[in-house]
């Protein structure tokens, strides 16, 4: 009857599987990797099973709080006065009495005011950054290419039966991203976090271009489009060793024969550049926000939970993009006056909402 | 590792024992009383005991599995103590068929369309136990032998309950599984 929601069912009860979307190390990872790219049945059983859990896991998340920082501390004193270990330092007691008391004050009379002001203060961004990210596989099912967000904003077209994964919300020193198959990456510059991609032979290193990298088992090759990489074999140690720099209109490939790389001139087209021109069309006018943040989700491949009754009037104009995940909550937040916060279960959004026009 | 350094005494790994897990901790314990001062109260009195007998205690790769094992422990005799909940009532296994099933199949046809607080509203009405394995499950990242054996039940019995909820919140995710 649903045998498609008993399979994603039967892999939420596998301890393996849960552990290798809820832990960054999990020693699962390359078991579930090599899993979902056996077919496109189980790409996309992955795919729903892991979202699934995502969303319960940040339900679980945003409908707790934590326990604030001072209560904490609270807490861990008297454990330590239980223990006969007590802090040596701090006997203001009274003091702290007393400054709380005027912050209180101070509190209940800026509410008051801002009250009248009509909600002057914006909620700020937050970003919780504990623990590093999940993993996120991609791949390609369909019968033709595919145009795909990655959290920075590169942009990357998915030849059929390619497959990308990376950390949810790339927030590492680099951006790193593993291959095989067919893609063509246009990647956003940024020299603070460079750009790496990891194939099965291959270490690209990029700057800020575009240019296709093709690791399909027997073949692989990087043509660059604009700008410049490096390409290193992997195992090379990448401060040490030279690297092959790939002009535009040139091709790396690596020569299985020699072990090494060989560089040469390319004289093809790159016609999944079309492609990306049909993403930056990617464009919302005076649309509920409901429609873009879905739309986000999508393109991003990331859970974003708010509440759609709140936000019902909102409306934006936007285009999708050569910006950052980041950068672009950000403009939506301020458009609509509400707050975002990143977590490794996804994006929350919070706010009052929108007047009715 | 701070639970072995713990043992032999060491303050500054015991509180980061009690800074890594303090906050599931309480988080969990709110899976079980609607009470934070209690929660509180028994993280207190379990991370002293800890201390206290730290020379008896055995070592374990999984503190947080401990720790939320304990709690639960401490948290049920103090709510037997005051019968908020009775023993029985805590022990209820796998039983439990959930009352709120019909309304919750009504609640998921009615916001058929986008509405992202249906799992909420869903995980929030799962009978108590099945919300407990949820969260342990898919949080804290217990894997389900472990739950039974902190839930007091056996193995298949877990994996039921979690698969009875799963099947409850089908309509809740964002993503719907094509039917094949």
């Amino acid at each position: 009857m649903h045998l498609h929601e008993d399979k994603i069912e039967a892999l939420l009860l596998d301890n393996r599987f849960v552990d290798w979307v809820l832990n960054p190390e999990s020693r699962y990872a390359s078991y579930w990797e090599a899993w979902a790219a056996e077919s496109e049945a189980n790409t996309s059983l992955a795919g729903y099973a892991r979202t699934m859990l995502q969303e319960i896991a940040m339900e679980e998340e945003y409908a707790g709080a934590d326990l604030p920082e001072e209560s904490v501390n609270a807490l861990f004193g008297r454990i330590r006065e239980g223990i006969g270990q007590p802090e040596k330092t701090r006997r203001i007691k009274p003091f702290r009495w007393v400054a709380a008391a005027a912050i209180a004050i101070l509190l209940a009379a800026g509410g008051w005011m801002l009250f009248r002001g009509e909600g002057a203060a914006k909620p700020m961004a937050g970003i919780t950054k504990n623990q590093p990210s999940p993993e996120v596989v991609r791949f390609n099912g369909n019968s033709g290419s595919q145009a795909l967000f990655l959290p920075d904003g590169s942009r990357v077209i998915l030849a059929k039966g390619a497959r990308v994964s990376y950390s949810l919300l790339m927030d590492g020193s680099k951006r790193e991203v593993k291959l095989s198959g067919e893609a063509f990456f246009d990647v956003v510059p940024d020299p603070q976090q460079p750009f790496y991609i990891y194939t099965d032979k291959m270490v690209v290193k990029v700057l800020g271009t575009s240019f296709r990298v093709t690791a399909s088992g027997k073949e692989e090759s990087v043509a660059v489009s604009t700008g410049k990489v490096s390409v290193y074999l992997k195992g090379q140690d990448l401060e040490q060793s030279a690297a092959s720099i790939v002009l535009p209109r040139q091709l790396c490939r690596y020569e299985e024969r020699l072990d090494e790389l060989v560089t040469e001139s390319y004289a093809g087209a790159f016609s999944q550049e079309t492609e990306l021109e049909k993403l930056k069309a990617l464009t919302f006018e005076e649309a509920p926000v409901a429609e873009v943040l879905l739309a986000l989700e999508k393109h991003y491949a990331i859970p974003i939970k708010f509440n759609a009754a709140t936000f019902e009037n909102c409306y934006i104009t936007l285009t999708l993009g050569n910006e950052s995940l980041e950068e672009m909550l950000k403009v939506i937040t301020r458009t609509i006056d509400a707050s975002y916060t990143m977590s490794t279960y996804g994006i929350l959004i919070e706010g009052n909402g929108c007047r009715e026009q | 590792m701070d639970w072995i350094r713990m043992k032999s005494g060491d303050l500054a790994a015991f509180e980061r024992l009690y800074r890594a897990h303090v906050q599931p901790m309480m988080r969990y314990g709110l899976k079980i009383t609607d009470n934070p001062a209690l929660v509180q109260d028994c993280i207190q009195d379990l991370f002293e005991e800890i201390w206290n007998t730290r020379q008896q205690l055995s070592d374990t790769p999984y503190p947080r599995f401990y720790l939320l094992r304990a709690l639960r422990n401490k948290l049920s005799k103090a709510l037997s103590k005051q019968s908020f909940v009775s023993n029985g009532e805590m022990s209820l296994a796998s039983g439990d068929q959930p009352v709120a099933y019909v309304e919750l199949e009504i609640v998921a046809r009615e916001t058929e369309t986008q509405n992202r607080e249906t799992l909420r509203k869903m995980l929030d009405g799962l009978p108590r136990r099945q919300q407990e394995a949820i969260h342990l499950r898919f949080y804290d990242n217990i894997p389900y032998e472990n739950i039974a054996e902190m839930m007091d039940m056996n193995y298949q019995s877990v994996l039921n309950l979690v698969q009875r909820a799963l099947k409850a919140l089908r309509k809740g995710f964002s993503v719907k599984a094509p039917r094949h």
